[in-house]
């Protein structure tokens, strides 16, 4: 089990110094135009050059490295000139717990976070016989006899049931890509940032039923990273920095493929579980969260993470989509450079990012007045995994 | 044209059987446990023994999606998968044959039935599902 007295001692001893990200909005109109500017080390590259900048590090003062899932460790630590005392390779969320857990184990003080893609430009696909993460969870390609991959077709199975379960109506969801354009309209590097109304959003078209295109997050290329080191150190950089205070992490895989988890429990018990240690870490509740960032391949993660995290009580994610308060000037402002849906898809990196910023204030339009608190919330197909960030003091 | 299966190392007797119009899945010989997909060992005890145990062919609809893009060019849109909960304990997915996606409810009583579909080089024998008892509506 974990053992909330050595939780206890990592809260608050971890920070992020520095983040840095591409021009999402204006990489994406050159794409869109054939342009094929950049691979994912570039983008990367760059996102690193300019997350030093913010920090105020040098490249030999980073002693570790964590290479996204996209790229290769290796060759990132060749394109950046890197010699490093300690690396790994990880998703967005599970890079920050590992840096946390490197240093405070020891093994390295200074981490960069390293994210890069070309997924758009590459043609990645999410659907298909060779659908992307296949290799990881089988449910993905499983079933292409049938015709059934991609994880959006998984995650709509997922949501048919789970609006005939809870009572949440279409049009209820649908105020979550509503409330994310919103978002992404006051944060000048978001890919999408025309008006969208609810009418206009149940007007679209569907991908797979009950889920809209705009349900589905957009794919574009970019980097992000981030730097990671003691409190001691980033007390000492003297620049703004935040804080970790709280992780939690459950992973359910058992009928992964026969989406027993995913269809008849929502993967409800792993947010529990991780919503528990996170909570108890940072000895705060939900309540007490100022901004909430939910990894949002779609929107029914939103949803999903309202209830599993005790934002609101079971069945009644529907209510609060509706009254505004997930949007800007709302009690709960959720994904506030337009998530995945509207701002940039970096798989959860961009969400780590947002955190920082709205905790340094420095959030421009789109700044969550006094923000003292951001959480962000991942459930990827069971495998759930919350931080809670802090400003430092 | 069909995309045809993976072939995993313990799925070929799954689709021998098929071949055959049987449903047939591993259950385990230490605990009786039915497992879906096909493994090398007892998700509930870890035992390596089992044996290929005939379903009944029936289930309850649990949930359903309907495509409307195409992912498959010998799949044309819209086509409906459907998800089923066996009374043997397994999920299992497939298109819903024999019917309308109008008569889908959750909870309905679905057969199994199979559908000989051709791929790249062959054809085989899949697995899909239809409603117990054909609506009334059907008929009028």
């Amino acid at each position: 089990m974990p053992d909330p007295a050595r939780l206890a001692a990592l809260k608050d001893t971890v920070a992020i110094v520095g983040v840095g990200e591409t021009d999402y909005a204006d990489d994406h109109a050159r794409a869109r135009r054939g342009e094929r500017r950049q691979d994912g080390y570039g983008h990367a590259a760059t996102a690193f050059r300019r997350a030093l900048a913010d920090c105020g590090l040098r490249r030999t003062d980073i002693d570790g490295l964590i290479t996204g899932p996209t790229l290769a460790g290796e060759r990132l630590g060749e394109v950046l000139g890197m010699d490093v005392r300690w690396a790994d390779q990880a998703d967005a969320v599970q890079a920050v717990l590992k840096a946390a857990l490197a240093i405070h184990a020891g093994v390295a003080e200074c981490v960069a976070l390293v994210y890069g893609t070309d997924q758009r430009a590459a043609g990645i696909a999410y659907g298909g016989q060779g659908a992307m993460g296949g290799e990881r969870h089988l449910a993905y390609t499983y079933f292409a006899p049938w015709g059934l991959t991609s994880q959006g077709a998984l995650y709509a199975l997922l949501t048919n049931r789970y609006l005939a379960v809870s009572g949440l109506t279409e049009r209820e969801l649908g105020e979550v890509a509503v409330a994310q354009r919103a978002f992404a309209r006051l944060n000048p590097a978001a890919v999408l940032r025309r008006p969208l109304t609810i009418d206009e959003h149940l007007a679209g078209a569907y991908i797979c039923e009950p889920l809209r295109r705009t349900d589905y997050c957009m794919i574009n290329d970019g980097g992000v990273a981030l730097i990671v080191t003691t409190a001691e150190r980033a007390r000492a950089l003297g620049r703004p920095h935040v804080l970790l205070s709280g992780i939690g992490r459950s992973d359910h895989n058992r009928d992964a493929t026969s989406l027993r988890p995913r269809l008849e429990e929502f993967y409800r018990p792993a947010q529990r579980q991780a919503a528990e240690q996170v909570y108890a870490m940072a000895g705060i509740g939900p309540s007490e969260i100022d901004v909430l960032q939910v990894y949002d391949s779609f929107s029914i993660h939103v949803p999903l993470a309202l209830e599993g995290f005790g934002f609101c009580p079971d069945g009644a994610a529907g209510k609060l989509l509706t009254s505004g308060d997930l949007a800007p000037g709302g009690r709960l402002p959720v994904n506030t450079a337009g998530g995945h849906l509207s701002g940039s898809y970096m798989q959860g990196w961009g969400h780590q990012a947002e955190c920082v910023r709205q905790l340094r204030g420095a959030a421009g339009e789109r700044q969550v007045p006094g923000a003292r608190t951001a959480q962000y919330v991942s459930d990827v197909a069971g495998k759930v995994t919350s931080l809670i960030y802090g400003r430092a003091a | 044209m069909r995309p045809a299966p993976q072939p995993g190392l313990h799925d070929e007797p799954y689709w021998r059987y098929a071949a055959a119009g049987e449903l047939r899945l591993q259950r385990c010989a230490g605990c009786g446990h039915v497992r879906y997909p096909p493994g090398p060992a007892c998700p509930e005890c870890l035992a390596a023994e089992r044996s290929w145990e005939r379903l009944s062919g029936t289930g309850e609809l649990l949930a359903w999606t309907v495509f409307h893009r195409p992912y498959f060019p010998g799949i044309p849109v819209p086509y409906v998968v459907l998800a089923v909960r066996t009374p043997e304990g397994p999920i299992l997915i497939g298109n819903l044959a024999g019917a309308d996606r109008a008569q889908l409810r959750h909870g309905m009583a679905l057969r199994a039935v199979y559908e000989q579909v051709t791929g790249p080089d062959r054809s085989w024998q899949l697995c899909q599902w239809s409603p117990t008892e054909q609506s009334t509506e059907e008929h009028a």
